[in-house]
């Protein structure tokens, strides 16, 4: 119980993803569901790192470092669409964004 | 003595995340989600990776945290009315489905064979600046080229997404 291992820091990387896959599931504000992204993002990185300690591999963190650049980029590019989106529709209620649906 | 640290920073980040899920305000929401990459740094930094901590910070708790916070400000929300959508049947599918991937992922991970401890390495060099950086401009130099590529096509597209379209001679008033 009192030491620490790999598994413990795999259970706090999965039970995270899981509450962003809840969020992302169950919230219906657009800006909220990329947070969870977000969220699930960190979630993999955590589990990459642990990796990266308990094998003593440093390539774990090269690959963070990547999926750093890779969320960062989405969230710049995310943010712009949520913004033209609420230009024209006024809203960021996905609920209410229905122009694929049919 | 690790896990003197990393017990409440998993707590920490737990409560943070559900937080995030949990509350009603977007800006809220944000200033969780701040709190729980913070403490999802300090858990790298239990393990040893002392870069990728501060550029956690920088990066998410920075500088993505301060962009949602713009367009927050620019979307101007509160004004918005707030519909309560009651507990149906989709949002209690949708809590079973996130917790499934939960358990999916933890059975699958799960093997109480592995070895706790880590592997011998010198802890002094391990996941410093130097270390990361060597390893990223030898080995992986060509990656790390093409995601500064990435970031420039990045920021090319929020520009070309965001920009208001100039009223041309021709048009008609927009």
């Amino acid at each position: 119980m009192l030491h620490v291992g790999l598994n413990h820091y795999l259970f706090l990387a999965a039970a995270l993803f899981s509450i962003g896959v809840i969020g992302v599931l169950t919230r219906r504000n657009a800006l909220v569901i990329f947070m969870c992204i977000e969220l699930m993002i960190n979630a993999a990185n955590l589990a990459f790192i642990a990796f990266s300690y308990y094998l003593a591999d440093i390539s774990g963190q090269g690959f963070v470092f990547m999926s750093m650049v890779v969320a960062a980029s989405e969230v710049a590019v995310g943010l712009a669409i949520i913004l033209s989106l609420f230009r024209n529709k006024e809203t960021v209620n996905v609920d209410e964004i229905r122009l694929m649906k049919w | 003595m690790e896990a003197i640290a990393f017990y409440p920073l998993a707590v920490l980040a737990l409560f943070a995340a559900l937080m995030v899920v949990l509350h009603k305000s977007p800006a809220i929401s944000a200033i969780y989600l701040v709190l729980c990459f913070f403490a999802v740094a300090a858990n790298y930094v239990l393990l040893h990776a002392h870069f990728i901590a501060a550029i956690q910070i920088l990066v998410y708790a920075g500088a993505i945290m301060v962009l949602f916070v713009m367009v927050m400000m620019l979307l101007n929300l509160d004004e918005e009315v707030r519909q309560r959508r009651k507990f149906g049947l989709l949002t209690a599918l949708s809590i079973l489905g996130g917790v499934g991937v939960g358990v999916l992922l933890v059975l699958l991970t799960w093997k109480p064979t592995v070895e706790a401890t880590p592997k011998a390495m010198d802890l002094a060099t391990f996941g410093t600046t130097e270390t990361v950086g060597r390893y990223l401009f030898t080995t992986y130099l060509l990656p790390f080229e093409a995601a500064s590529v990435l970031l420039l096509a990045a920021i090319l597209g929020a520009m070309a997404l965001t920009r208001r379209s100039e009223p041309k001679p021709g048009d008609e008033d927009r």
